[in-house]
């Protein structure tokens, strides 16, 4: 005969206003096999959990059943103080008599009436609960990073550095991420490169740290500490163990004005490329799409001048798995464009779209100021190469604009525009550089004081007001816009115009996510477990955050947040063993038929075939099996078997039907 | 043959007559028969919705269910603003506003006359059309340089207001390349003329259009092409006291677009009304001989 | 604020559907508006006046040298329609007799444009231009150009046709 115990809580007044809680436990009195029942203000409290504790302790409890909020919130609790007295958790569930029925109900009769009845019917499924244990999974002590920016970078070091395996996968030829694109970086005008490679030459070096760039994950299987990733290492046409990167194949190539995306299009490059000299690995990649070789045949001088013989033309795509316990997403951003805004979005026909030589962006200008880009650091116009008098920067390009589509705010701009006219003033003294903008968002330390320096030391000049459009005129672009602080309308004729274009998700983050399990927004950028608690974490267990994926953000919230990333797997990893909630689907292999409808309906992937054989190794029949380790324990194989031979720990038929019996009159 | 209800609205028949006499003319020629609609009324313009958005109402929804009183056929019309206004009617049917119930019962309809409603420069895009032009092309327009004015309300708002693009259109461009001609790039085609502040406040017009027929003769354009009434008057008539202002030595003739296409088609420039307009426009001197085409 | 002033706000969200408070004053419609400059506000401060709960809007020059271009409604960042809530601005303006003298023109010609229409239907130009004159007292402008407007065959006398149901529907709804 069972021995339940009914704890009802009153939480205050939010479920004693409208549920007459001490009704309920003297209702329960009444249940049979219920042999204590009381009621108490709150019970997630120490001395409400002690009562629990006291009764499972002198009343010989076997099951304990509590009347109070949602088990999203307190299952943990009263799970633990059960257990704590030695009963097995599992005989301990809760009744949501707050979220379904206090906070959703008015009349005080109907509600009581309906947590009588939902704590009989708990009663009636307590009485067959088992004692369940949690699932021990072994777990595979690596990590796969994927991206190699500034985000990826440091958690791959962090990780590397606490003996932790880390493989890093980058889609470019290169690490570094756009970081690597800057000239200075706000506030303090670092050198970014000069901060960066240090970073990069560790991580390829690290002997912890296997990297694979020009690289791109496929696809992934797997859970929580057993991922098996699959990654396509695209052929680069080089043998990178013969090359020795001397750089003679990129001098000798006679396609030399392919537009070089690590300059953001400002400048060239040759077919067989390395993307820049500080890349990390210094070793060339052959752009098969516009390599005159593989066009027509023709050429092939970088084989002719290579001396280790490291041009591999007939060079395949590798595809490789690679096992790892725990993933850090770090892939980055994409900057809006005004000309080819993505679909969903609206791009800026009225600033040219994109047509107008001279007007450019963010990182565009970047590479001009940049010493090792196409202008060898001189604020240059793309359109004649003559330096701009007068550069007009607008901010708010895209952000914050509902609509082209992105009403959010982008949080780097007002910083990065406020170095860029800062940069184009220490280069062109007597140029003129004026910023149109909404608002200054500078809240990093020194961000504020870095913005005031620009206008008050450099004179650049704020004015505060949008642009409606510009247009091309004899050479200059006519920008027609206005300062709301003095009521007038600005038109200015500038010689270039920097446009603070939005921040975006890289173009296949959300293909990525879906390998992976994870959320994204509207926007496109990772959801976190939760935004102010669990901000480097995904909903998908096992699969961390960082960076500007994410969200948009600066280097040293990039750098926090990988940080942060790297620690979560750390924890994860200081166990040897993970342990799994035992809420999982059993099969009964004797009355199985085999016909594996739940393996069609498993969204996880859980079940597999087993082969019954007998002892002369023939074959007697194939039925399911399920693996407790990838199983998530939602029900659908129990509610799709024709025989019912499948049942979910801790919601049996029998339990809930139990349940249903108990509702009726 | 196509069929359309005929919506001229009040500049066509005064002071834009040209426009009527051109699009009736293109008309003949490309096989479109125009049913001018019974008793119609002014679209209201600008004053309307301007003090009376109800009143506004209430004049479109008459000449649409007037219109659709003679057939089904969508209604043609060639001002800009009668375009708009119409179509604005049309998309009230949908938003439904909540003078639309009050206004359909003083006029004693049952039911909401949702007859489509187009404007020139679409008619003139439309495939069938195209090549009703092609075909009937007779004096191509070799070597004119066109500046193409959309004003404000040809695209404007966005949506079903607009027959192109709201911020870069090409329909008129289109147009132009068609019939031989060749379209100036040039910046302040989407730029307001100054519309009704021609009575009220000239000095505005003067400066808006001025500017817009400075750019467009800047940019190397031997005339201008339109598809607004109220544009048509502020650049052409206008024209000769905003330039002495500003103390340039230039014409530059502005057409309809009916007259454009009309002339492509060979039909002899009195049929299109040319000799109504302000500033000359030396069609001999202009483009090519040609065959003609009389209607 | 509570009171009269408030109600200006209230009314101009509830007719026009345009919440005033969307408006961040980024000043992209002032940037493209034709007539900026010319009045005494420009657009993105007549939304700030109303932010106040000001009637000033009503009393201002600048919603009369709207002309409805639309410039200002399809670029907006908020998706605001300025073109309506000015269009409602002159609506009440007239309503409650508020329009600034230098006004008076745009006012003028608007109403008498108008009251034709309801009149007669269709507009005639020459009767409109003579009306303005008189109202405006200047009986005489633009008289030059009736030569110039006749041989062109462009100057129709008001004895065309007269369209009346559109006005007398628009009357029964008790407006004048």
């Amino acid at each position: 005969m069972s021995r339940i115990g009914v704890f009802v809580c009153h939480c205050g007044e939010n479920i004693g206003r409208t549920v007459d809680c001490m009704r309920v436990a003297e209702s329960a009195k009444a249940l049979p096999g219920v042999v204590h029942s009381c009621d108490y203000k709150y019970m997630c409290s120490d001395p409400g959990q002690n009562m629990i504790r006291q009764a499972i302790r002198e009343q010989h409890l076997d099951g304990v059943v509590v009347a109070a909020c949602s088990p999203a919130m307190h299952e943990p609790t009263f799970r633990r103080a059960t257990s704590g007295e030695g009963l097995n958790p599992f005989r301990c569930e809760m009744v949501n008599v707050r979220e379904h029925c206090s906070w959703v109900h008015e009349d005080r009769e109907e509600a009581t009436r309906k947590a009588s009845d939902l704590v009989r019917m708990m009663c009636e499924k307590v009485k067959r609960n088992e004692d369940l244990f949690p699932i021990k999974v072994k777990m595979t002590r690596r990590a796969l990073v994927i991206g190699g920016g500034i985000a990826g970078i440091q958690a791959a070091l962090d990780l590397a550095n606490s003996g932790i395996p880390v493989v890093m996968v980058e889609r470019e030829p290169s690490i570094g991420g756009h970081m690597s694109q800057l000239s200075e970086t706000f506030p303090t005008l670092d050198c970014s490169q000069c901060i960066l490679t240090p970073r990069m030459v560790e991580v390829a070096q690290h002997p912890l740290i296997t990297l694979h760039t020009y690289s791109e994950v496929e696809g992934m299987l797997g859970y929580i500490g057993n991922f098996k990733v699959t990654v396509r290492k695209k052929a680069r046409s080089v043998d990178i163990t013969k090359c020795t990167g001397c750089g003679i194949c990129q001098q000798k190539c006679p396609q030399k004005k392919l537009p070089s995306s690590f300059d953001a299009g400002l400048g060239k490059r040759t077919a067989i490329y390395i993307p820049f000299p500080q890349a990390v690995p210094n070793k060339p990649v052959i752009d098969r799409a516009n390599c005159t070789y593989y066009k027509n045949g023709k050429c092939a001088v970088c084989k002719k001048f290579c001396g280790p013989d490291a041009i591999v033309f007939d060079q395949e795509d590798e595809i490789i798995t690679e096992e790892v316990g725990a993933v850090v997403l770090a892939i980055g951003y994409q900057l809006y464009k005004i000309g080819e805004p993505e679909a969903g979005l609206r791009g800026y026909p009225e600033y040219g779209g994109g047509k107008l030589a001279d007007v450019i962006d963010g990182l565009q200008f970047e590479r001009l100021a940049s010493a090792s880009g196409p202008t060898g650091g001189e604020i240059r116009r793309p359109s004649d190469g003559k330096i701009p008098k007068t550069v007009v920067f607008l901010q708010c390009i895209g952000s914050r604009d509902k609509s082209k589509g992105m009403e959010y705010c982008s949080k780097i701009c007002c910083m990065y525009t406020a170095k860029h006219a800062l940069l184009y003033k220490h280069k062109v003294h007597d140029g003129q550089a004026t910023v149109f903008y909404m608002d200054v968002r500078a809240s990093g330390k020194g961000y504020d004081e870095f913005v005031r320096r620009a206008v008050e030391e450099d004179e650049v000049l704020y004015l505060r007001g949008r642009v409606s459009r510009m247009y091309e005129d004899a050479g200059q672009i006519v920008v027609s816009g206005v300062d709301t602080l003095s009521s007038r309308p600005m038109e200015i004729r500038a010689d270039l115009v920097v446009l603070a274009t939005a921040i975006r998700p890289q173009p296949d983050a959300r293909k990525l996510a879906q390998h992976f399990g994870v959320g994204y927004d509207h926007d496109g950028f990772y959801s976190e477990a939760h935004p102010k608690l669990r901000p480097v974490e995904a909903a998908a267990a096992g699969i961390f955050l960082a960076g500007a994926c994410q969200g948009p953000k600066d280097i040293p919230e990039a750098v926090a947040q990988a940080s942060a990333a790297a620690s979560k797997v750390q924890v994860l990893f200081s166990k040897e063993i993970l342990e799994r909630e035992p809420i999982v689907a059993r099969v009964n292999e004797a009355t199985c038929a085999g016909c594996f409808a739940c393996k069609e309906v498993c969204a996880y992937g859980a079940v597999e075939v087993f082969e019954i054989r007998d002892r002369q190794g023939r074959l007697l029949r194939k039925v399911a099996r399920v693996n407790e380790g990838v199983c998530n324990g939602c029900g659908t194989c129990q509610a799709t078997c024709p025989s019912k031979s499948l049942e979910l720990s801790g919601y049996t038929d029998e339990q809930v039907f139990a349940q249903i019996a108990a509702l009726q009159p | 043959m196509v069929r359309f209800s005929y919506f001229p609205g009040c500049s066509l028949h005064s002071t834009a007559r040209e426009f009527d006499e051109s699009i009736r003319a293109i008309s003949k020629v490309l096989d479109i028969e125009l049913r001018e609609i019974d008793d119609w009324c002014c679209c209201g313009a600008t004053p309307a919705h301007a003090l009376d958005p109800e009143a506004a109402t209430i004049l479109g929804l008459w000449n649409l269910s007037h219109a659709a009183r003679g057939g089904d056929e969508p209604v043609l019309t060639g001002c800009a603003s009668c375009f708009s206004r119409l179509r604005a009617v049309r998309e009230e049917m949908d938003a439904a506003p909540s003078h639309l119930d009050g206004a359909r019962a003083r006029l004693g309809l049952a039911e909401d006359p949702r007859v489509d409603v187009i404007h020139l420069a679409q008619l003139l895009a439309r495939p069938d059309i195209v090549e009703k032009i092609k075909e009937s092309l007779r004096r191509p327009l070799t070597g004119l340089k066109v500046a193409c004015y959309y004003g404000c309300l040809l695209t404007r708002p966005r949506g079903e207001r607009a027959v192109d693009d709201t911020e870069d259109p090409r329909i008129l461009e289109n147009l132009v390349q068609m019939v031989g001609a060749e379209a100036v790039d040039w910046p302040l085609r989407l730029d307001c003329c100054g519309a009704s502040m021609a009575m009220p406040r000239p000095d505005l017009v003067h400066e808006l259009s001025g500017k817009i027929l400075m750019k467009a003769h800047e940019r190397g354009a031997q005339a201008m092409v339109v598809a607004c009434p109220l544009c048509h008057s502020n650049l052409d008539f206008q024209q000769a006291a905003i330039l002495r202002e500003r103390g340039a030595d230039f014409k530059l003739p502005v057409l309809y677009l009916s007259q454009l296409v009309g002339l492509a088609l060979g039909i002899p420039a009195a049929e299109l009304g040319i000799q109504r307009h302000f500033v000359p426009v030396p069609v001999d001197q202009l483009i090519p001989a040609g065959e003609e085409n009389r209607v | 604020m509570s009171g009269p002033t408030a109600a200006l706000r209230a009314s101009v969200a509830g007719v026009t559907g345009q919440n005033p408070f969307r408006c961040y004053q980024c000043g992209n419609c002032s940037a493209g508006c034709p007539m900026a400059g010319h009045g005494d506000l420009l657009p993105h401060q007549v939304f700030r006046l109303l932010q106040l709960d000001s009637e000033e809007p009503l009393r201002a020059i600048q919603p009369w040298l709207c002309v409805g271009c639309q410039t200002c409604a399809v670029r907006c960042p908020q998706e605001l329609d300025l073109s309506l809530v000015m269009d409602y601005l002159r609506a009440e303006a007239l309503r409650r007799g508020t329009a600034p003298p230098g006004a008076k023109r745009m006012l003028h010609f608007n109403k008498i444009f108008l009251e034709r229409i309801l009149a007669n239907g269709r507009l005639n130009e020459v009767e409109l231009g003579i009306m303005l004159n008189l109202v405006n007292g200047r009986p005489l402008e633009n008289a030059m150009v009736v030569p110039s407007l006749m041989t062109r065959g462009k100057f129709k006398l008001p004895f065309g046709k007269k369209v009346r149901g559109p006005g007398a529907a628009v009357a029964k709804g008790g407006k004048p």
